[in-house]
């Protein structure tokens, strides 16, 4: 009788376990931004319409243009 | 209670188990079980189905679409039926031609029913109808084989997709998540062949491009030898069409190229690490047919080495928003192809690099 209860609560506490690894992982996508003047780096959240390589935004530092060199999703932990 | 109680009571239930044993019934019950299973999953796609058709009613109706019914009704239900393959003479000529056909109707519906928008926004449009067609395509197929099974009380057919359920399901999950990269136009997984074959051409200094088959073609001069980087037209929605204007590059050159190297996302084996690269011989290239066998046929019949680079990653990664531990490892695979040159080709060599997948988000 005692193993029957062992196993059951081995099996629930399995089927918990297995649950909190399957949770989903969820992602932001963040775009580097690097300037083409002082090769300065910023990371800021992905706009619509935003591609790897467009001009946009000024650096924070001296002024200059800032090309976006990557986007990419990063994962955030709830 | 008494034991002479208690032996009674585990008679009568020894009883029924071995009346529903004999009968068959417990089957029924297993079996009613299992389609009850199947039907809550079911309807998790029906919900997904639903929500994601108007996830792209609304976006056709940002770009000014007002009735968007019709197109999506054209499309989602769209099809195409594979070549003839008992006779296999010239089948890649007809797949292909099958395979162009789709493309430029699925194209051709957008364009008009879009006039106003641009090329990128409307290859988007065209992804995004694909993946919700593939979902409502994952639904009607559960949903028939449920209603069949239910129908003709199949008990092999429902114990099969019940087992199959929770893999349906996580698929039908991805591409759900996948909408939004399509939608945005984010880079996504796939893509780091493209998104490669872009930092190198960063890296190096291009002297030409031209445009072949909605596929880039830059030429450029890296460590004394010439380059040819082959990637999809970006940044919009676009695989192009890279064996094809491979096969025609090594034509115009009467076969003068020391390398071809194709680079690709792979899917990973479970256990093995994301991002993780490999290489390995032949064409990384994860087409139907026509485009890897017009690359194995231009490199063999000029004895042309052929070398492929892998970047290993999971379905779920491939086809949402790049991670960036893969986008880290897309740099690392620019210094992996510097090593190839300089092992397998001398100066004043050409090589032709390819950059296989979609090259959403990603230019040049
Ligand atoms: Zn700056």
């Amino acid at each position: 009788m005692a193993l029957l209860i062992l196993l059951v609560l081995y099996m629930i506490y399995e089927s918990y376990i297995k649950k909190r690894r399957e949770k989903e992982s969820t992602y932001v996508t963040r775009e580097a931004l690097i300037c083409l003047n002082c090769r300065y780096v910023i990371e800021k959240d992905f706009e619509p319409g935003d591609f790897i390589g467009l001009i946009k935004d000024t650096c924070p530092r001296c002024g200059g243009k800032m090309k976006i060199k990557g986007i990419y999703g990063v994962e955030v932990r709830i | 209670m008494s034991s002479t109680d208690l032996s009674t009571l585990l008679q009568v239930a020894w009883l029924i188990i071995f009346i529903l044993i004999i009968t068959g019934l417990y089957q029924r019950i297993q079996l009613k079980l299992w389609i009850l299973n199947i039907k809550i999953r079911l309807n998790t796609i029906k919900s997904i189905f639903e929500e994601d058709k108007i996830r792209v009613k609304n976006m056709l109706r940002n770009m000014g679409l007002a009735t968007s019914e019709v197109l999506l009704t054209r499309l989602l239900d769209f099809f195409t039926i594979e070549p003839v393959s008992i006779e296999p003479t010239d089948i890649i000529k007809r797949m292909d031609h099958l395979l162009r056909l789709t493309e430029n109707s699925i194209k051709k519906l957008v364009e008009e029913a879009l006039p106003n928008i641009g090329k990128n926004e409307r290859s988007l449009v065209e992804s995004t109808i694909s993946i919700v067609a593939a979902i409502g395509l994952i639904y009607k197929i559960v949903r028939h084989y449920i209603i069949q099974g239910e129908r003709e009380e199949n008990y092999i057919l429902i114990m099969q997709l019940t087992y199959l359920m929770p893999q349906i399901l996580k698929i039908t999950k991805i591409y759900h998540e996948a909408l939004d990269a399509f939608m945005y136009g984010k880079p996504i997984g796939d893509g780091v062949g493209p998104l490669v074959a872009y930092m190198l051409a960063e890296k190096c200094n291009v002297t030409s491009k031209r445009v072949i088959d909605d596929t880039s073609v830059l030429e450029a001069v890296y460590k004394d030898r010439k380059l040819i980087i082959v990637k999809a037209e970006g940044p919009g929605s676009n695989v192009g069409h890279p064996g094809a204007v491979i096969n025609r590059i090594v034509e115009e050159l009467n076969g003068n190229v020391n390398l071809i190297l194709t680079i690709d996302a792979a899917l990973k084996l479970e256990g093995e690490d994301s991002g993780s690269i490999a290489e390995g011989v032949g064409a990384a290239i994860g087409d139907p047919g026509p485009e890897k066998i017009a690359i194995e046929r231009a490199a063999s019949k000029y004895n042309i080495p052929l070398r492929a680079l892998v970047i290993k990653m999971d379905l779920r990664e491939a086809l949402t928003v790049i991670r960036k531990k893969i986008y880290e490892s897309c740099e690392a695979a620019v210094s992996y192809i510097d090593r190839i040159i300089e092992e397998s080709t001398t100066k004043g060599s050409t090589i032709i690099i390819a950059g296989i997948g979609n090259t959403m988000g990603i230019p040049g």
